[in-house]
């Protein structure tokens, strides 16, 4: 059938053929849109400041229709091989070669351009450009050097992306490094007084933590082969399953010249133990020392610092604090909400799916600094006096259920982390921006100079009890089910895989107890009682309630933790098959490495 | 017995034989006595066409450089010079700056500085490409220390051209050092000369431990002052200082690759074979050079205030990083050494020639006078940063892919060698990154954190951005694109071979 230029059949087979090449390129889009926007705003007047900000916004608006899109096209599917992380698992995939180096006799270097989503960052994906979005809403008090914000907002959006779908190690190392510089000149440009502190001290940490990432990326690049391209360059024929088998049992019995092997970064390649070269410093087959210590072990200590220093857990966290008291309102709306969740997701991505074994080794470890990261940010958060700071405590001690929960390594646990992620992410964005709501009526934060705000500013603070009461994990609220699973987590790994000890869930369910006290202290302080402002306010300041836009952007946030809290099968029904089969990937598999 | 065996026994024909391969370093012999001669007779008024007489010449040593297939590792003029098969890529990298900053010295304006008007500025860089040329080729001590030699005269000559009392100073510190580190040079070489009766690069015999350390410690002395090793990098911040700054983005290349290329010579020839097993102590005293230069370099330059100065201790420390790259298991010139090159040509020339558009006269070369700067002209703070990033090796820039493969290789030889030293040595350069992050970031704080005061400079300011956007653009490209690098380089080796 011979089809007519225009004729509605073309239109619909044309229509259906742009669509699949649009969803074949659909994460590269979600990536770059900000960089495409941003290439756009450059030619726009630096004083147009509506339209700057509304390219932002727009940006905003199609990354989160996107990977909305993305997520309900999302299917996890039931694979029941335990043995390692397969492409299988993922959909949306993008592969292109992207550098490849000949070393001569040390064999090839393969890069990969690799995006993809599974049930791990599917959701996070979702989470990211929605807070993106929010914080753009946000933006629009900006007045200084709109133009430059705004190009540096998109590019931060636009590696904030990349991060969560790179599967190339090197791409995603790219995108965590290249994150520091926009978020650095945003906090050093448009914070408070003490910015450039803030943001060098946010510089220098994070990129202390990335330089430990890098050092095992070389060792991860010279130990991990991709096992197809080596079949391919020693002449196997076969289809490309046959060619990985031989090719990986080839490699264990040592039967491969050294100049054949491509190295790879994939982080797919480097989850699979059979692609560990086996004189490698990272062999599964004996535990080589270094330095006195286990390889491997020392591979996956230096993983879990650089991002714990992201996440932040507790002896690594002094970094955030100022970050947040000083970076602008949307800035810490992205850090809290997105930044932080990083770390997490590259515990997970990275550090648990190519180190199992350590993983189980060191549970016990990481489920210590889980809950001392839950308890001392507590009491810090209780001792503060700024409202902000406050919130960045409670922040940090939020995490520690996030790295609890992974250190379980039950399938409760892991998927409790993942919600918690979520849920912090809306609820921590929530309680920046109520900070900020306050900031810009008196510009002083202090938690003692105010009482009795509710006869004044009534609304404002029916969205703050709110926010406090999810975050402290009232039922109802999606705070409640990411804080009930990481302890259900941790109380049956004390019965099932015993990684952790039962006190440990004990002292984790006392840190809630604590949040509990130091949000209704602060709410009872500030908001109820009789009305009066410390006369230290210099200015007399008109404190009136929300503003239409201050609503638009706290209103879907409330509304949003309500229907997490309220119907958390929105996530579970999506992800939970994968997480569920991660954590018992990672169980499997470590404990196999471990019996070796 | 090979036609160039054959005609080396008779004196003429070899030597009319090897002057075939000779045209780029006769092109440029000719091009330093006829810029001095024409200098003589042009008038006043028409010294500007010193300029174009130079381009010319250099424009046609490239092409020459280009287009010649010379025999690979033949000797040619009874075993004086050499053709590497990396000798044409270093040809090439010598060339390209010098005409990089010709090109941005006419853009500049001729007349801004004193010497650009001067036929003798002009001869000088003809010579110094010669020397280095030499350098680079010389296959035996005599025709080494002669190039040195040269190289380094010319170099005192070109810090001391602006003749004003700052540069002078400069030139007879920078004269000091290198006479003594030539000195200790010659006597290395006579003690060779004295263990094996030539002046031929060959291995030293097996002799005992101590005697073979002093010959090759003191041999490489000389190249190690080109490259600013530690201990013979005191000369380095002095010099920096009170040099012009486009004649110092060349001499603070130009010679250090050339002395990592007789670094590299000097080495495979006197301790051959595995240099790992045969001598680890002299191999092992060199790794430590590196690291203190490494360290030294890092920390002195945080502590400046002066552009320029901290872009000597910077340099230092990159210095380390280029001998890093040589230095595993075998000493070879290999493709991370050349990419690393190449990055650290764009970045180095970019900032150096920003460096001068800044410098307005008064304290233009202190972090105090950009102040501001990045607000004012946005377009000049990006570039600074992007360069700045590329010297510290972040992303996106090629300076972090060269520092990541010179990282995986020092890993790869570990991973050889099984020696923990290596290892340590990865951890601690890869920490020498953090601190090195702390002085490149002075300068965008200067430039975005602090509010301006001086309004005078930024309104002198004349600034060619697409000059500059030329010159920085392929730190970002090649980073996305190494490819393009990497197949440069594999074509420009093997069209040769």
């Amino acid at each position: 059938m011979d089809i007519k230029l225009g004729s509605p059949i073309f239109v619909v087979k044309f229509l259906y053929y742009e669509y699949s090449i649009m969803t074949s390129f659909l994460l590269s889009i979600l990536i770059f849109l900000p960089c495409i926007i941003g290439g756009i705003l450059l030619f726009v007047s630096k004083e147009k400041h509506h339209i700057l900000k509304s390219g932002l916004i727009v940006s905003g608006i199609l990354q989160t229709i996107l990977s909305g899109f993305i997520y309900f096209n999302f299917h996890s599917k039931p694979i029941s091989n335990f043995a390692f992380w397969g492409i299988e698992r993922f959909q949306f995939i993008e592969k292109q070669d992207w550098i490849n180096l000949h070393l001569g006799n040390l064999g090839h270097i393969s890069i990969d351009y690799f995006l993809g989503v599974d049930g791990l960052n599917v959701s996070l994906v979702f989470l990211a450009s929605f807070i993106v979005l929010i914080g753009a809403i946000s933006s629009w008090s900006i007045e200084k050097n709109v133009k430059a914000y705004v190009l540096l907002y998109l590019l931060l959006s636009s590696s904030i992306l990349g991060c969560f779908l790179a599967l190339d190690f090197f791409l995603f190392y790219l995108f965590f490094e290249f994150m520091l510089l926009p978020m650095y000149f945003l906090i050093g440009l448009w914070g408070g007084a003490r910015s450039a502190y803030a943001s060098i001290k946010f510089f220098l940490y994070t990129l202390l933590g990335s330089l430990f990432i890098l050092v095992v990326i070389i060792v991860l690049g010279a130990s991990v082969i991709e096992p197809l391209e080596t079949g391919r360059n020693l002449g196997l024929v076969g289809t490309d399953i046959q060619i990985i088998d031989k090719v990986q049992l080839m490699l264990n019995q040592n039967l491969i010249d050294s100049k054949y092997l491509v190295h790879s970064f994939s982080l797919i390649d480097m989850s699979n133990i059979n692609n560990i070269i086996p004189e490698s410093l990272l062999t599964i087959i004996d535990s080589k020392l270094l330095l006195g210590y286990p390889a491997r072990s020392l591979a996956f200590i230096a993983l879990m610092i650089g991002f714990m220093i992201k996440l932040p857990v507790v002896p690594f966290h002094t970094w955030l604090p100022d970050a947040h008291v000083e970076a602008p309102t949307p800035v810490s709306v992205v850090l809290a909400g997105i930044l932080l969740k990083i770390g997490g997701y590259g515990i997970l991505r990275t550090a648990y799916a190519i180190f199992p074994d350590g993983a189980i080794q060191f549970a016990w470890w990481i489920g210590i600094l889980g809950i001392i990261s839950i308890i001392y940010a507590a009491f810090n958060a209780l001792a503060m006096s700024d409202i902000k700071k406050m919130v960045a405590y409670s922040s940090v001690s939020h995490m520690g259920f996030v790295l609890l929960g992974i250190a379980s390594i039950t399938s409760e646990g892991i998927n409790g982390s993942i919600f918690q992620m979520l849920s912090h992410g809306i609820i921590a964005a929530l309680l920046f921006l109520i900070c900020g709501v306050l900031y810009e009526r008196t510009h002083d934060r202090t938690i003692d100079y105010y009482k009795g705000l509710a006869n004044k500013m009534p609304v404002y603070t029916a969205v703050v009890t709110v926010a406090f009461f999810a975050s402290l994990g009232l039922p109802g609220f999606s705070g409640f089910i990411g804080e009930l699973f990481v302890l259900l987590g941790a109380f049956s790994s004390a019965s099932g895989n015993q990684l952790l000890p039962q006190w440990i869930a004990v002292v984790a369910t006392l840190g809630i107890l604590i949040g509990a006290t130091y949000y209704l202290w602060t709410l009872q302080k500030m908001f109820f009682g009789k009305f009066s402002i410390s006369a230290q306010l210099n200015l007399n300041p008109l404190l009136n309630d929300l503003t239409r836009r201050e609503k638009i952007m706290l209103f879907p946030l409330v509304l949003i933790t309500l229907i997490l809290g309220l119907f958390p099968s929105v996530i579970f029904d999506y992800t939970s098959t994968d997480i569920s089969d991660f954590s018992n990937f990672v169980l499997h598999t470590g404990s196999q490495i471990v019996k070796k | 017995m090979s036609y160039s065996d054959y005609i080396s026994s008779f004196p003429l024909e070899s030597i009319a034989y090897s002057l075939k391969f000779f045209l780029t370093e006769i092109t440029l012999s000719i091009g330093f006595v006829l810029l001095i001669l024409s200098d003589l007779f042009l008038s006043a008024s028409n010294k500007k066409w010193l300029w174009w007489q130079a381009m010319f010449g250099f424009v046609i040593v490239l092409i020459l450089t280009i287009s010649e297939h010379p025999p690979i590792n033949q000797a040619l003029f009874f075993g004086q010079i050499v053709y590497r098969a990396s000798t044409q890529f270093f040809q090439l990298f010598f060339i390209i700056p010098i005409i990089t900053v010709l090109i941005y010295q006419y853009f500049r304006g001729i007349s801004t500085y004193t010497y650009t008007t001067k036929g003798e500025y002009y001869s000088f860089l003809f010579a110094l490409l010669l020397g280095l040329n030499l350098m680079l080729k010389s296959n035996n001590f005599i025709m080494l220390f002669l190039s040195i030699e040269m190289v380094s005269i010319i170099s005192y000559l070109l810090v001391a051209i602006e003749q004003k009392r700052k540069n002078l100073e400069s030139s007879i510190k920078y004269l000091i050092f290198g006479a003594v580190s030539s000195s200790i040079m010659l006597y290395g070489i006579s003690w060779y000369y004295g263990l094996t009766g030539t002046f031929q690069f060959q291995s030293l015999p097996m002799i005992h431990l101590g005697v073979m350390s002093i010959v090759v410690f003191f041999i490489v002395a000389g190249a190690l002052f080109k490259l600013s090793i530690f201990p013979f990098h005191t000369w380095v911040p002095d010099v920096y200082e009170g040099t012009s700054s486009p004649i110092l983005a060349l001499l603070s290349l130009l010679p250090k690759v050339a002395g990592i290329t007789i670094f590299c010579t000097i080495l495979s020839h006197l301790v051959p074979n595995n240099i790992l097993n045969s001598s680890e102590w002299i191999w092992k005293g060199l790794l430590l050079m590196v690291s203190l230069s490494i360290l030294i370099g890092n920390f002195s330059a945080l502590l400046q205030e002066n552009t320029k100065r901290m872009l000597a201790y910077s340099s230092i420390a990159h210095a380390g990083f280029l001998l890093i790259a040589i230095l595993t298991p075998q000493v070879v010139i290999g493709e991370i050494l050349m990419v690393y090159l190449v990055a650290y040509f764009f970045a180095n020339t970019a900032i150096f020639l920003i460096v001068d558009s800044l410098d307005t006269g008064h304290d233009g070369i202190k972090f105090e006078a950009y102040k501001g700067l990045g607000l004012k002209k946005p377009l000049l703070g990006i570039l600074i940063t992007i360069v700045l990033l590329s010297l510290s090796g972040l992303p996106p820039t090629i300076g972090f892919s060269a520092k990541f493969l010179v990282f995986a290789q020092l890993y790869k030889s570990y991973q050889q060698t099984a020696d923990i030293f290596l290892l340590w040595m990865l951890i601690f350069i890869v920490l020498n990154t953090l601190i090195s992050l702390f002085y490149y970031l002075k300068i965008p704080y200067y430039l975005f954190f602090k509010n301006i005061e001086n309004k005078q400079t930024t309104e002198q300011l004349n600034l060619n951005y697409w000059f500059f956007s030329i010159l920085i653009f392929p730190l970002i490209l090649l980073f996305f694109m190494p490819q393009i690098l990497v197949n440069l380089i594999n074509f420009i080796q093997q069209v040769k071979l």
